[in-house]
């Protein structure tokens, strides 16, 4: 019984990346011959296209200055990513301290190239005002760190995407992974930090090169 | 005289609105309290009235889908919504083969391929506690979920290897809703499929959610027998929403917006 469930329930996981580097691998061989565009972006170009970005999801959000923004807004930019809720007691502020312990690695100018984003799983109680609040508690700069409220379905969608879980609980806390995942810039899930307190060594490493590359795609509401 | 005949317009107006809640193509469920199986889970929890499909999506339906939206089309997926697998026992991007024959339950499809398909036609996947709710059912009774012969049957499938050619789905016994293939055919995505923590990720990292990953959590099981849903549980919880395999499918559901029909 038990081989049987283990036959079926692990679908090929390994597929994403081995993919994506294939088709790179592939496309990089073939490349010299076309000149109209540098290397790494024909390259990032076919990694999009091959691997999907975050930024096709069309849902809508609205951030903490009550703006409304789609997800590929951020297009243009790298950015962390993670998912929680405000009222969370436990693991929440944790996750907004080792997105902080990661920006700090970074110089000013790197940080200006990044944003952060902290997406609410409970729209429901997670106000504009209050993920504001939130993020005063922490004295984040908030001209680079959104906090979005979306729809149930618009939160779903993207906890999907990013293989985040989470389910609301008979105390209406919610239990969720602690994911924080590295987007390209342009919504290409890059990396993913998995647990409260992890060594950040390995998102650096994936940031700080990601941070170094040049855009393919322009800024959105370029500062 | 006028009167019989505003009296058979309000009765065929009536009879037409009931029609239109309830497509020929689903089954009312009536909804209830049902005790899922176990950790904080094992309190009843409410499922209000929905309509469910009567039977999965099929490789013909989904093929229609794919001729009129290309971006679903197998070479145009990308890897964030459909993993390589994605309708892979299909003879080409437009080509069902012998495989998949057109009355088949179509799989090999990724949560992302499935929510496409039924947003398309306005339909949603259903709940994970829909979906338990509807398949308590046995041809004879709506809730089934103790009856021994109905776990034996629901757990001998779960041993088998699912045919490489999936059944017609006009070849399956009916429940008692009229519903078909909720077990013994395939296994079907529910929206909320990513409701259980994996890893020791969980903010509260109880014994439930690692309960789903020895055999020791069986013994918490609300109700032993019920093995079987243990199992889906798993299953579910073992999913992304890249993922296709061999005997995934799914079905649509909606919320239900009137009082049950008449029958």
């Amino acid at each position: 019984m038990k081989a049987h469930l283990t036959s079926f329930a692990v679908p090929p996981s390994g597929g994403r990346s081995t993919l994506a580097l294939l088709t790179l691998f592939a496309l990089t061989s073939i490349l010299p011959a076309k000149e109209e565009k540098p290397s790494c972006c024909a390259e990032k170009e076919a990694a999009v296209e091959a691997e999907g970005s975050v930024y096709q999801l069309e849902a809508k959000w609205t951030d903490q200055h009550k703006k409304e923004v789609s997800l590929s807004d951020y297009k243009g930019r790298p950015v962390l990513l993670t998912m929680g809720y405000a009222s969370c007691q436990f693991a929440c502020p944790r996750l907004v301290a080792d997105l902080m312990a990661i920006e700090r690695e970074l110089t000013d100018d790197q940080k200006k190239g990044l944003r952060v984003v902290f997406v609410s799983i409970d729209p429901e109680r997670d106000t504009p005002e209050k993920l504001a609040a939130f993020f005063d508690q922490y004295k984040v700069d908030q001209s680079r760190w959104s906090g979005l409220r979306g729809t149930e379905d618009g939160v779903l969608e993207l906890s999907v995407a990013l293989g985040t879980r989470y389910r609301q609980l008979e105390n209406s806390d919610f239990a969720h992974s602690n994911r924080l995942t590295l987007l390209s810039s342009d919504g290409v899930i890059l990396h993913n930090q998995e647990g409260l307190g992890t060594d950040p060594s390995e998102m650096l490493t994936a940031l700080r090169k990601t941070l170094s590359q040049p855009s393919v795609t322009k800024v959105k509401n370029a500062e | 005289m006028k009167l019989p005949i505003l009296f058979l317009l309000t009765f065929a107006a009536i009879a037409a609105a009931t029609e239109q809640a309830i497509p020929a193509d689903m089954a009312w469920v009536e909804g209830g309290e049902y005790v899922p199986m176990f950790g904080e889970r094992s309190k009843p929890r409410k499922v209000a009235p929905f309509l469910l499909d009567r039977r999965p999506v099929t490789n013909a339906e989904f093929l229609e889908f794919v001729r009129e939206h290309p971006e679903w089309r197998r070479s145009n997926s990308k890897r964030l919504f459909s993993d390589i697998g994605y309708l892979s026992h299909w003879a080409g991007d437009l080509e069902l083969g012998e495989n998949a024959p057109p009355n088949a339950a179509v799989v090999r499809v990724s949560w992302f391929a499935a929510r496409a398909y039924l947003k398309n036609i306005k339909k949603r996947l259903p709940r994970e506690d829909e979906w338990e709710f509807a398949a308590r059912a046995d041809p004879t009774q709506a809730n089934a979920s103790k009856d021994p012969v109905f776990l034996a049957r629901i757990l001998k499938w779960y041993g088998q290897p699912s045919p490489a050619r999936l059944p017609d789905l006009i070849t399956l016994p009916p429940d008692i809703r009229g519903v078909v293939g909720l077990h013994g055919n395939v296994w079907e995505w529910v929206v909320d499929f990513n409701n259980q923590m994996v890893t020791g990720a969980a903010r509260d990292d109880t014994s439930l959610d690692r309960a789903l990953f020895c055999a020791g959590g069986a013994v918490n099981a609300t109700d032993a027998a019920n093995y079987a849903a243990f199992m889906r549980y798993a299953f579910r919880s073992s999913l992304e929403g890249n993922y296709t395999t061999t005997n995934l499918g799914f079905r649509g559901a909606r919320d239900a917006e009137t009082t049950p029909p008449t029958p």
